[in-house]
């Protein structure tokens, strides 16, 4: 069959997806299994967990790739939310099942990793133009602003949580997230921050 | 809620670390509201900008053809379900007067026991559920913009067990209520806040279904409104007073939200 046959962007292999297309799926699987692994291993920190939320992420993609609606955001948006969105249900219904275990517990299980999840034999780095270009605006973000949006996005506290961890006042930790989001965003679409400001 | 308070809710909402509470009305409110998914979907754009500074990693190859697996299993499954049911047919029709007597005599002794204790179970679920999302609501708003009311055991019970969250800011009144007392033929409930000067304002009529399970929210007409009680009385009819008995009531704690 000839590649301009076969469906090649992310929004096609979705809506082939949709009609129940297997091939579309292992396509897609191919194309994004190892960022979505990265992002759920960055959450959850355990191989075994990642594995298990990466599997039901595509097994619901499988099934309710209907709900994907091109027209509000990009495929690759749309899978990046529903993994980090599963990933984040793991954790708080590990975080309920281990309360008793306590603090003591959860450094042990933390400790039984060894070293960094990323940096296993299995590890395969793509940086992605995008990713680089995402990378870089991250870098020139004030130290606060980059701190609020990792424990926000992947440590996954609530505004006032890391309000109280770090010490900055609510409204501005709002602040630092909002402003940083749209440098992010402005490095990948450039413009968006004056319109944002 | 309306789109300015959907709004300054929404940074969160698309970090999923809005308290439950406050993401269903938030998730109502979207579901009518163009400008604010419009809004939601910014942020979710932004938001996923991150997920590439995470470094990718390949999962393990078993992954994939497991999950291959369960997928050709599924597109198989409905034609699999159709060869097998002649043959499960041919056997159970053999069996299941024998099983059908057995099940029988056990079922009797058992549901007599699981039937209560699946009560018990069901009423500390509850309880436990409504206080985990009393706690998130009252978390969810700045103390200094809201004023809170409770009634009820901290253990599980039959008792009728609510409470209200009146949003100043918003204009908005949330309530929420466990075991709520069934009207009485041709009535309803009605829920009612009254003034420290005992003025009553009518917010609404309250349906609580089966279980006596009722959440709702309210616009509060009423700007500034010192409010002392909230109140549930069972009407006739909805006038601007309440002219009914008072089912169950509770007292506004002080400003900073304490009961």
């Amino acid at each position: 069959m000839s590649a301009d046959v076969s469906p090649s962007t992310d929004e096609e292999l979705m809506a082939a997806i949709a009609t129940h297309d297997a091939v579309a799926l292992e396509t897609l699987y191919d194309r994004y299994s190892p960022l979505l692994y990265g992002l759920c291993l960055r959450i959850l920190h355990r191989h075994a967990d990642a594995q298990a939320v990466l599997s039901e992420v595509f097994f619901e993609i499988w099934h309710k790739g209907e709900r994907f609606d091109p027209t509000r955001v990009s495929a690759r948006t749309y899978l990046v939310t529903v993994a980090r969105s599963r990933a984040v249900d793991h954790l708080r219904a590990a975080a309920t099942r281990t309360e008793k275990e306590g603090a003591a517990g959860r450094e042990r299980r933390y400790a039984s990793q060894g070293q960094d999840p990323t940096a296993g034999p299995t590890e395969r780095t793509i940086l992605s133009e995008e990713a680089e270009l995402v990378r870089a605006a991250l870098g020139t973000l004030p130290e606060a602003q980059r701190e609020s949006l990792r424990l926000a996005y992947f440590e996954c506290l609530t505004h006032m949580e890391i309000a109280a961890r770090t010490g900055i006042p609510l409204g501005t930790v709002k602040s630092n997230i909002r402003q940083g989001l749209l440098k992010l965003r402005g490095a990948l679409a450039p413009g968006m921050v004056e319109r944002g400001k | 809620m309306n789109c300015d308070a959907c709004q300054d809710r929404l940074l969160e909402f698309a970090s999923e670390s809005l308290a439950p509470a406050e993401a269903e009305l938030v998730r109502a409110h979207l579901t009518g509201c163009v400008q604010c998914r419009g809004m939601l979907d910014e942020l979710q754009e932004a938001f996923a900008t991150l997920a590439l500074t995470a470094s990718p990693v390949a999962p393990p190859a078993e992954l994939k053809q497991e999950l291959l697996t369960r997928i050709h299993a599924d597109l198989d499954g409905p034609r699999a379900e159709v060869a097998s049911r002649a043959t499960r047919a041919t056997v159970w029709r053999t069996v299941l007067p024998y099983i059908a007597v057995s099940l029988c005599a056990v079922l009797a002794g058992v549901i007599a026991v699981s039937v209560a204790d699946r009560r018990v179970e069901r009423q500390e679920m509850l309880a436990k559920q409504f206080h985990e999302r009393m706690d998130a609501s009252r978390r969810a708003f700045p103390s200094s913009r809201m004023r809170f009311a409770s009634h009820g055991p901290s253990a599980p019970s039959d008792e009728v067990t609510f409470y209200l969250i009146l949003d100043n800011a918003a204009g908005e009144v949330h309530f929420h209520a466990l075991n709520l007392v069934q009207p009485s033929a041709g009535k309803h409930l009605e829920l009612w806040l009254e003034s420290v000067q005992g003025e009553p304002v009518h917010l609404g009529r309250l349906e609580p279904d089966a279980s006596g399970t009722c959440s709702a929210s309210f616009p509060l007409r009423a700007p500034n409104l010192e409010v002392a009680r909230a109140i549930v009385t069972e009407e006739a009819t909805t006038g601007a007073r309440p002219t009914g008995p008072e089912k169950v009531s509770a007292v506004f704690g002080n400003a900073a939200g304490a009961p």
